[in-house]
């Protein structure tokens, strides 16, 4: 069951301050005909996500300097990122403040450990919602 | 007439007479007979009949008195539990107001114990004597019913009460009420929960962390195992590397899982321990020769200062993981070309043998210094420098304190690397022989 069809070139920004990880989502999203860029910790996705082309952020929680949900709000308050969706990895999900998630705006959590399938799967339906609202929401403008 | 009685004599079943006995005119004496001429014959037997009720008398007033001093030792006793009591404790009348506070009482509701009254005839409400309004009206309720339904004891789950200016800003407490006497009061006993509240929050503290620390490595074992399920890999070389992520991580589980129940027997005081005489500057260069194809490997210039003979009691193998990780901290965090030199010394001022691991790496940050030691406590900026468990220098501490009675510690400037040190009592000179 292999969907390595043509993504329209979607740029998917993944943040995880654990090498690992960044490389086997990287892989992932990657076999899957994705761009994507990679970042360190927090503030790093965030120089990088300023710089634009992303389309969507996969971000871990627990990172150095600035945390996934600092990260999802600040790309939610800015009008130059808001438009683009974000899907957050976490290793305690339950521990997470609920009106802090909604405030940022997280399209989804996904606990670790994740299934790489699954991940792709979210990723996936995530992009094309998202741009499907995107264009109804361009029409009606 | 008090203290005194008419003694009624009898003899043969006639009256003979009636003597009044006065604890306090003893001399005084007043003998009335039925027949006068009895009155010499009876005189010797009112006599011994006197001695005898003032022996009586005396014995009991001393029995009196005895028990009056006990009653008074014992009343002091219990005053001086009671003021001394760290447990908050008040007693409350059948209308629920305060008529006996002790000092740990009047601390909480902000009284000076030396220039305050709390009695019958200066009682206060509850709620002056409680500052939380809530623990305050549900004690009241609690201390009504046990009055109304005469059961022992109610308990109240857990409530708060500001804590002036102290760490933590609020104290935990249980009330157990209590019925105290026939007169409707009861007795309030405020155990104070703060520690056991503390305890608890850093127990799911550690959980919450260890449970992060868990997931990590997992997720990636879980995602290079489905991807190499699922064919992804298209050649040898994308499999190794993602077979060699999985082990990595197998490897860093295992050591986690290891570090922390290594930790949890420590703290709990079920380790045991293999205590010998350990050479210290043997086993320090045993555990570096050990690292040094590791340094090597990344160019890191490690070097050890070590001679035998300095003696401590301790288990080999503990301390050489202390040693293995210093070390081992140092060789991950220097840049490459750098240079990690161990020493083991002797320090006769506290009879001692200290092992110092001294690097000319990047040094550490001021504000990471105090918290270094903590449990899952990493450097941020250092962060993605190297990969480990949060838990190696925990566990150093753990061993060498709590097991060793040692000490342990950094020194440290940014940028100007950084000394790890930790000393052991050194052996006696007689075990040394051994």
């Amino acid at each position: 069951m292999n969907n390595d069809q043509d993504n329209g070139n979607s740029t998917i920004l993944v943040a995880d301050d654990e090498e690992y990880i960044v490389r086997v989502v990287a892989f992932k999203l990657r076999g899957a005909g994705y761009e994507v860029i990679e970042a360190v910790d927090g503030e790093d996705a965030w120089s990088k996500i300023r710089e634009g082309g992303i389309d969507l952020v996969l971000t871990d929680h627990q990172m150095p300097f600035m945390t996934g949900l600092e990260l999802a709000g600040r790309i939610a308050d800015d009008p130059k990122t808001t438009h683009i969706p974000v899907l957050m990895l976490t290793a305690r999900g339950f521990r997470l403040d609920a009106e802090e998630i909604v405030a940022s705006r997280i399209v989804e959590l996904i606990a670790k450990p994740f299934s790489p399938r699954v991940l792709l799967e979210r990723v996936r339906a995530t992009l094309l919602q998202w741009n499907g609202e995107h264009d109804v929401r361009e029409e009606a403008a | 007439m008090l203290n005194s009685s008419w003694i009624l004599i009898v003899l043969g079943g006639c009256v003979l007479g009636m003597v009044l006995a006065s604890l306090h005119h003893r001399r005084r004496l007043r003998v009335a007979c039925a027949d006068p001429g009895s009155a010499r014959r009876m005189g010797s037997a009112v006599s011994d009949l006197h001695d005898r009720f003032q022996l009586e008398q005396e014995s009991r007033t001393e029995e009196q008195v005895l028990a009056r001093r006990i009653a008074e030792e014992r009343a002091t006793r219990f005053e001086r539990m009671f003021t001394s009591f760290d447990d908050p404790i008040l007693v409350l009348d059948r209308h629920g107001e305060v008529v006996e506070a002790n000092p740990a009482a009047l601390a909480i509701a902000g009284l000076d114990p030396e220039g305050c009254a709390v009695d019958a005839v200066h009682p206060q409400p509850l709620s002056s004597m409680i500052p939380n309004r809530v623990a305050a009206a549900e004690i009241h309720t609690l201390s009504r019913n046990v009055m109304e339904s005469g059961a022992e004891e109610f308990r109240r789950s857990m409530f708060e009460l500001p804590n002036d200016g102290g760490v933590p800003s609020t104290r935990a407490f249980e009330a157990v009420i209590r019925a105290l006497d026939g007169n409707g009061r009861t007795l309030v006993v405020l155990h104070e929960t703060t520690r056991e509240r503390e305890m608890a929050r850093l127990k799911s503290e550690f959980v919450a962390k260890a449970s992060h620390e868990l997931r990590t490595p997992l997720s990636s074992i879980r995602a290079s195992l489905e991807m190499l399920s699922d064919g992804e890999f298209q050649n040898l070389e994308q499999r190794t590397e993602f077979l060699g992520i999985a082990m990595e991580e197998t490897d860093r589980l295992a050591k986690l899982v290891n570090d922390m129940l290594d930790i949890s027997c420590i703290e709990a005081g079920v380790a045991r321990p293999r205590m010998g005489c350990v050479d210290l500057g043997d086993l320090a260069n045993e555990v570096v020769g050990g690292l040094r194809a590791a340094a090597e490997r990344k160019s890191v210039d490690l070097r050890i200062h070590a001679e035998s003979g300095l003696v401590v009691d301790g288990d080999p193998e503990m301390l050489a993981a202390v040693i293995g990780n210093l070390v081992g901290n140092g060789l991950k965090y220097v840049p490459e070309g750098e240079r990690v030199t161990v020493t083991v010394d002797a320090e006769d001022l506290t009879r001692s043998v200290v092992v110092t691991v001294t690097d000319t790496g990047l040094g550490i940050p001021p504000e990471d210094i105090d918290r270094l030691f903590e449990k899952f406590y990493r450097i941020k900026r250092y962060e993605r420098t190297a990969r480990g468990t949060g838990l190696g220098l925990n566990l150093c501490r753990n061993i060498v304190e709590q097991v060793h009675q040692g000490r342990i510690g950094v020194d440290s400037r940014l940028g100007e690397g950084a000394r790890f040190w930790f000393s052991v009592p050194a052996s006696h000179p007689a075990s040394m022989a051994a």
